[in-house]
């Protein structure tokens, strides 16, 4: 299916951009995410090779979010393998005192931490990829299945569930912040 | 207590975030919540206020012209696959930005790895087989069994005694004849395992007509 990459990139640019923000919590990574999204489509339509390509059967939005996702799922598992490696090397070095942020924690924005979308990607894959399609994108059920390629009940399922284990995380989250006093040197029954 | 979901809340009291201000106008409101617990209600509305609010912080950057670069990289990535047999230099320069173990072995290439692994092969075995065929057919060495010396008890015990006052020789694994017979120029290229094959070979061959004459 013939279409001009240009016009697709300025109907949908913004839309994949936010979501692969709200999943990588920093621009940077939203914005190679967004690009290399459009790379994978144009790649598809111009080699005919190509297995899996746009056939106009469903949405082109749907299509582009499916390969969004793809690519956050690529980009998770090589970050943590990365993470993996450089856990290996720091357990090797205990020795040494750390004075700089940790090489193995992602760079995230203060917004998205302080946003409830740092707690979406603490879930497993199929409930955040749920919720990022339903509550930052507004997709309807049965686009989200399409994306997703799971059942319509699968998808709510994966939605209420998802709710539910955000809701205790931050459950848990608030009770570990109210049992750590503010400033631990004025607690000195903390110290023992 | 009552639960409050946002752990987090903006002090700065930007004018941006509705949720914050409880405009409720401008809340999404998802119908599946309606028989979900109530909580779940509130997450759904949060999240997709905090969904707005990082995209207002952090637009996406301007897209014109995005397609042009895109396709330039796509081109890039076709020149290469074209060159055939500079993928591995070219593709250094893009792999930062592609997914490098896709681009640098597309599907075209394939054949052509497996071609050149096939030559390779046949390079390293075929010396290695000659080399074999020829020792093979070299004739065995004609052992001649010697005539026992006459008894002289004396004169073979002094023989006993020099020979015993000598140093001892170092002596190697591997029988003469095996390292003279071989060329050392191709010896030297084979492998450890390799070499020590044919060894084991050839100390085998040697062996086979002394016990016979035996």
């Amino acid at each position: 299916m013939a279409f001009d990459l240009q016009t697709v990139i300025d109907q949908h640019f913004a839309r994949i951009h936010r979501a692969a923000l709200v999943m990588t919590g920093n621009p940077w990574d939203a914005d190679d995410l967004a690009q290399e999204t459009f790379l994978v489509l144009a790649r598809q339509a111009a080699d005919p090779q190509q297995g899996a390509r746009f056939a106009g059967r469903s949405q082109l939005s749907t299509w582009l979010y499916g390969i969004l996702l793809n690519l956050d799922r690529g980009l998770r598992r090589r970050l943590g393998t990365q993470r993996q490696k450089l856990r290996v090397l720091w357990d090797a070095d205990h020795a040494a005192p750390r004075t700089t942020p940790a090489a193995d924690l992602p760079s995230e924005v203060a917004e998205w931490k302080r946003s409830l979308w740092s707690f979406v990607d603490r879930l497993p894959e199929a409930q955040r990829h749920a919720l990022t399609l339903r509550y930052s994108e507004q997709l309807a059920y049965d686009e989200i299945a399409r994306v997703l390629e799971c059942p319509l009940g699968t998808v709510k399922s994966r939605l209420f569930h998802g709710l539910e284990s955000l809701r205790v995380l931050l459950e848990r989250e608030g009770e570990d912040a109210r049992s750590i006093p503010r400033f631990p040197h004025e607690d000195q029954s903390h110290a023992l | 207590m009552p639960f409050e979901p946002r752990l987090f809340s903006d002090s700065s009291g930007d004018a941006s975030i509705p949720a914050a201000r409880g405009d409720d106008s401008t809340i999404a409101r998802f119908a599946e919540t309606d028989g979900w617990p109530p909580l779940a209600a509130v997450l759904a509305e949060q999240l997709h206020s905090d969904a707005q609010r990082l995209e207002s912080a952090y637009p996406p950057p301007q897209s014109t012209g995005l397609a042009a670069m895109l396709q330039a990289r796509l081109q890039a990535v076709c020149d290469v696959v074209a060159a055939g047999d500079q993928v591995g230099s070219a593709s250094d320069s893009i792999s930062v930005e592609l997914e490098p173990s896709r681009l640098a072995y597309p599907q075209t290439l394939a054949p052509r790895v497996a071609w050149r692994q096939i030559a390779a092969a046949v390079t390293l075995i075929l010396p290695t087989l000659a080399l074999l065929s020829w020792r093979i057919n070299q004739p065995a060495p004609l052992i001649v069994q010697q005539p026992a010396a006459p008894l002289n008890a004396g004169k073979a015990i002094t023989s006993a005694l020099a020979i015993a006052e000598q140093p001892p020789q170092p002596t190697s694994l591997y029988p003469a004849s095996a390292h003279e017979s071989l060329p050392p120029h191709l010896f030297k290229s084979l492998s450890g395992p390799q070499q020590e094959a044919i060894l084991d070979m050839l100390e085998e061959q040697d062996m086979a007509p002394g016990s016979l004459s035996i």
